[in-house]
């Protein structure tokens, strides 16, 4: 695919997301408050001698604002739509494009992506100015490797998560109520809630640690964890997992599919 | 007054036949619904294994907050859901047909989807909140008691009011849908006592962004934490912003532009 085409996709994708200004910037102010009450929370609790196993008062601050940002980068997909589209049989029109269907949602992704991080940017920056919260400090060029990998990795896991369970859509009538479902899941085993590591090291090797637990522990604690090697390798088992039961759902899912289209 | 209760009856019935259309999605959903009360629960688990007081407040304290917060958050959302279908109102035109009920307005578009998935949690809930009084904390006294029952009607009405004002300002633009989101954020903030955050913030949630009063208040009265002086402000100020809410929709009304051709 030329750039060009790449650059139309994502910037019809950001007038469609602006589109409405208004709603546009209180979706963001929304997501502002969010970032506000999980810090106040754990900024009140640390402010009451409550301390984190492995965490310093800093780094723990510094874990659940990185985290939001990161979840900035990671769970933006639209990827989520192709469950709704398969049960209206909308997602015919697509394959008849005159675009690859992952293209156009690989495109429209990184778009989401660039919006939302560089938003989030703004969010960031007076948090790191009035708590002196230093994100990349002691970073060698190794973090920098594996924190770019645990990017690109959490990324397509979460991608392909989001995959498996559109993929349900072939064989069910409703996917809200999964997709709520899986929120609150992934909430809380992804390191949302807590670091993972200070709760139990088994946690932060399953999928879900990869969506958002392991890039926020690198900026966090700006140290690479033990074991670095290992973490990735499981990670990328995990990721194979995921694609290769993907790839089987999607295929028996086609050959069930029978939408009529717009 | 039988001719209202006869409407929410029939909404509800309604409401409860389309929630459960789809048995697999409700079940879902209320398993989602009640898996996030254990997540904080366990959370809550998680931070008491470490310390035993929290600014001056034990684990009963806070479980004790978390659980009134769950019940006025479950309650508005049942009654209120409707709400949140207000902006496609607005936009495909169809809030004017509502205006043409014999009906008051307010009560059509406030209730006009009682949540049946809401409304199976909530026994859940409140049992649990029975039982946790009864085993593992403690009963105030009568007046304390009828205080907190009192402030706690008027903490679910209040939070119908923040729903009806955003109703209000959905009129002009369909913002409804991301004031009610905001809300619903800010007030996660009163799962905790809200004195527990910075001076300045806990002003502001007990002025400003009244989380401090709608939330907070009924537990504050139940732990007497707050006087009967207090307790009269709180619920002078709740029933003032209720008023406020009725009468800002009635002003917005006079503004509102049919979208229907």
């Amino acid at each position: 695919m030329s750039w060009k085409r790449w650059w139309l996709i994502g910037y019809s994708f950001f007038k469609e997301e602006t589109a409405f200004q208004l709603s546009f910037l209180v979706s963001k102010l929304r997501e502002f408050i969010n970032l506000i009450v999980i810090f106040l929370l754990w900024y009140a609790l640390l402010k009451h001698n409550f301390h984190l196993k492995n965490y310093t008062n800093q780094q723990t601050l510094g874990y659940f604002l990185y985290s939001f940002v990161i979840g900035q980068i990671i769970l933006s997909t639209r990827l989520w739509r192709i469950g709704d589209m398969i049960i209206s049989g909308n997602i015919s029109a697509l394959f008849l494009y005159p675009i690859k269907m992952w293209q156009l949602f690989l495109s429209w992704d990184i778009a989401h992506k660039v919006i939302n991080f560089t938003i989030s940017l703004f969010y960031l920056l007076p948090f790191l100015f009035f708590f002196h919260l230093t994100p990349f400090q002691h970073f060698t060029l190794t973090t920098y490797i594996f924190f770019i990998l645990s990017l690109i990795l959490g990324s397509l896991t979460y991608s392909f998560i989001v995959l498996i369970f559109n993929s349900l859509a072939f064989y069910l009538t409703e996917m809200w109520s999964v997709i709520f479902l899986f929120n609150i899941f992934l909430s809380f085993f992804s390191g949302q809630f807590f670091p993972l590591d200070a709760v139990s090291s088994l946690l932060a090797f399953s999928p879900f640690a990869y969506v958002n637990f392991w890039p926020s522990r690198l900026l966090a604690r700006s140290e690479l964890p033990p074991h670095s090697i290992l973490i990735l390798a499981v990670g990328f088992f995990w990721l194979l997992i995921f694609f290769l039961t993907f790839t089987a759902l999607w295929r028996t899912g086609l050959k069930k599919f029978s939408g009529w289209g717009e | 007054m039988k001719f209202y209760l006869r409407i929410i009856w029939t909404n509800f019935w309604l409401s409860f036949k389309e929630g459960f259309t789809n048995p697999l999605s409700a079940l879902l959903f209320i398993s989602g619904k009640l898996l996030r009360f254990v997540f904080f629960l366990l959370f809550f688990f998680f931070i008491f294994k470490k310390v035993k007081l929290i600014a001056g407040y034990t684990f009963n304290d806070l479980l004790f907050y978390y659980l009134v917060f769950v019940l006025v958050d479950s309650i508005s959302q049942f009654l209120g859901r409707g709400a949140y279908f207000f902006d496609s109102l607005v936009i495909n035109g169809n809030l004017d047909k509502t205006f043409l009920y014999p009906v008051n307005d307010i009560f059509i578009n406030l209730f006009s989807y009682l949540d049946p998935l809401d409304l199976i949690t909530i026994p859940f809930f409140l049992t649990y909140f029975l039982y946790f009084i009864h085993h593992s904390y403690y009963w105030p006294s009568l007046s304390r008691l009828l205080a907190f029952s009192l402030s706690f009607l008027l903490s679910i009405a209040a939070t119908l009011a923040i729903y009806l004002l955003s109703m209000a300002l959905g009129l002009t633009t369909p913002l409804t849908g991301e004031l009610l989101w905001i809300w619903r954020n800010t007030s996660k903030l009163g799962r905790l006592p809200v004195n527990i955050y910075p001076r300045f913030i806990s002003y502001l949630l007990f002025s400003l962004l009244p989380v401090g009063i709608i939330i907070n208040g009924p537990v504050l009265i139940w732990q007497a934490r707050i006087g009967w002086w207090e307790w009269f402000l709180f619920t002078i100020f709740e029933v003032s912003f209720i008023l406020i809410a009725i009468s800002s929709w009635y002003q917005a009304l006079k503004h509102y532009q049919s979208a229907s051709s």
